[in-house]
């Protein structure tokens, strides 16, 4: 592991996983002088019967729940967030708690973001760096498609990134109850992406100890338990696991910009529909074979979080990386019948992808628009076109 | 957005799970209030208290809890579960009514839930982890051995505790709960 000479790590969320975890919420509202939270949850989790349960664990407490919106839909909207705001202020609440993946989360921290902080705009430019004060305790609950962002500290609104330690959530609360049986396509997808967050935010050049730590926890839940999960998905061991590895990867991923894998993912999901973490399945092992061969980025340490110290010990120094690419692709191979092999396997047009590298190279400025394209070109044809 | 659909929720009450914790902090109240005149291990460790000495174990927010004492004598007494105006030297509350009910239905062993962060004590913790000790000999004597072994850290060898001493011990603890004295 190594030490940067300089690094800063906003280390906030609080953990609370396990066995009756939901029960834990009133108690840690009150250590943050709050007893009225709004609740937000998607169609999605409320129709596995998850915000009953979440409601009947808050039985025998203080708290009374200010309102249940469960109809948050796939996207996170300012005028939506808006009128959460207003629902908020109008019931006299203090806190928000959430259910569930994705824009739910973004849509909670907007209407966070607007109850907080009078006449904040969360769209205007540099909209983050105007939070300069504690935001009211979010509560985060995670499901196991949870893609790793819900607890990092940016929210997607309205298609802007807006960025600021005060949106990473106060409390995540994993309980197997909440982790209701989703499709394997589903949860592939959500892994993915967490493994993708995990295996950029330890590969950064600036990557922090602290960041490090959380990333290898992820990567190493992924590996050992995303088969079983898909073999048998409701299962609690492996979905808890998953749900893990999420939150961990998204507070790993705080202080951080996206990676070229998860930015061309997503870039690419946008443009063509298709579900970013299986894109980015495919991107992952070209980025770290290019990596890899230019001998910067992939770091001996995936090998340890992915196959443990026992295999890491034996390995030579110098072959580590490689092994652990290689120990990743052949993991990734193994959901080939969800995870094509190449883009072309996909079917994506040609022309997307020069849209997807200008588009991501906005996103992120660590990578150029001409990197994008090399990894692309590599990734759809599988043969190097561009070298 | 029409508010009138999304209402105010209140929090439900679980009456089952309430009635039985209550009821087990009573035995178990009354069974710490044997056990200090018949154990010489329970004994020993409310020697070390000072008089005066006042735990409350009971459950976040609003009870049930169980209050045990000692008098100026000496004497260890159960009283009763109202919080009311004693002074507490040690406070021992459980997070919520699941986390005790798991407790209560040893799914969760003491120590366990002491690990698991399921307690919030308030006052001395060598006095706290006292009182952990001290329940654990209670449940060895009020609970068969299948069943106490999921309840203690440790279940006592023969060596520790002689079938003897837990058998009659037993039975006088039963008794003694039983009739409240």
């Amino acid at each position: 592991m190594q030490l940067p000479e300089y690094y800063e790590f906003y280390s906030h969320p609080k953990f609370n996983s396990g066995k009756r975890a939901l029960e834990t919420i009133p108690y840690e509202l009150s250590t943050m002088d709050a007893v009225k939270p709004l609740v937000l949850s998607n169609m999605r989790a409320s129709g596995h019967g998850t915000g009953k349960k979440l409601v009947k664990a808050l039985y025998d407490s203080p708290v009374t729940i200010g309102a249940f919106y469960d109809e948050v839909p796939g996207v996170a909207s300012i005028g939506l967030i808006r009128d959460l705001a207003q629902l908020f202020r109008d019931r006299g609440c203090d806190s928000l708690i959430v259910t569930g993946s994705g824009p739910v989360v973004d849509t909670a921290k907007g209407v966070n973001m607007l109850v907080s902080i009078e006449g904040l705009d969360p769209l205007a430019p540099g909209a983050g760096g105007l939070i300069g004060q504690n935001l009211k305790p979010l509560v985060y609950i995670p499901s196991v498609n949870a893609c790793g962002s819900e607890t990092s500290d940016s929210a997607v609104i309205d298609a802007r990134t807006i960025t600021s330690d005060r949106l990473c959530p106060d409390l995540i609360v994993i309980d197997p109850r909440m982790m209701a049986a989703e499709e394997p396509g589903e949860i592939i997808n959500a892994s993915m992406m967490v493994l993708t967050s995990a295996i950029e935010a330890s590969s950064a050049a600036v990557c922090t100890p602290i960041s490090e730590t959380y990333s290898h926890a992820a990567i190493q839940f992924i590996y050992e338990n995303l088969s079983a999960a898909v073999r048998k998905p409701g299962s609690r061991g492996p979905s808890m696991a998953l749900a893990n590895a999420a939150a961990m990867s998204g507070v790993a991923l705080t202080g951080f910009s996206a990676g070229i894998v998860r930015s061309l993912g997503l870039a690419l999901a946008d443009l063509t529909g298709l579900p970013a973490g299986i894109l980015m399945g495919v991107l992952l092992p070209f980025a770290l074979e290019q990596k890899s061969i230019s001998r910067k980025g992939v770091r001996d340490e995936l090998l340890l979080a992915l196959a443990g110290m026992e295999v890491y010990s034996e390995t030579p120094v110098k072959e580590r990386a490689g092994r652990g690419v290689e120990i990743l692709r052949e993991f990734i191979g193994g959901f080939r019948y969800h995870i094509p092999e190449t883009l072309t396997e996909m079917n994506i047009p040609v022309y997307r992808l020069g849209q997807a590298a200008a588009a991501a190279a906005e996103r992120s400025g660590e990578f150029s628009e001409s990197d994008c394209m090399k990894l692309l070109n590599r990734a759809y044809a599988a043969s190097g076109i561009d070298e | 957005m029409n508010i009138s659909n999304y209402p105010e929720i209140k929090p439900g009450i679980k009456y089952f799970k309430r009635i039985y914790i209550a009821v087990m902090l009573f035995v178990v109240g009354r069974a710490i209030q044997a056990a200090a005149r018949v154990d010489k291990e329970v004994k020993q460790e409310f020697e070390n208290f000072r008089d005066g000495f006042t735990f409350c174990l009971g459950v976040m927010p609003g009870g049930p809890y169980m209050l045990v004492g000692k008098d100026e004598k000496g004497r260890v007494k159960y009283l009763g579960w109202k919080k009311g105006p004693h002074k507490l030297t040690v406070d021992m509350k459980i997070k919520n009514t699941e986390a005790a009910f798991l407790v209560f239905t040893f799914q969760e062993s003491t120590a366990t839930a002491y690990a698991h962060d399921r307690f919030v004590v308030d006052g001395d913790l060598i006095d706290g982890l006292a009182i952990v000790r001290i329940l654990g000999l209670v449940e060895v004597y009020l609970l068969p051995k299948i069943i106490a072994k999921l309840a203690v850290k440790r279940y006592p060898k023969w060596s520790e505790m002689s079938p003897l001493r837990k058998y009659f011990n037993r039975t006088l603890i039963y008794t003694r709960t039983l009739l409240g004295f």
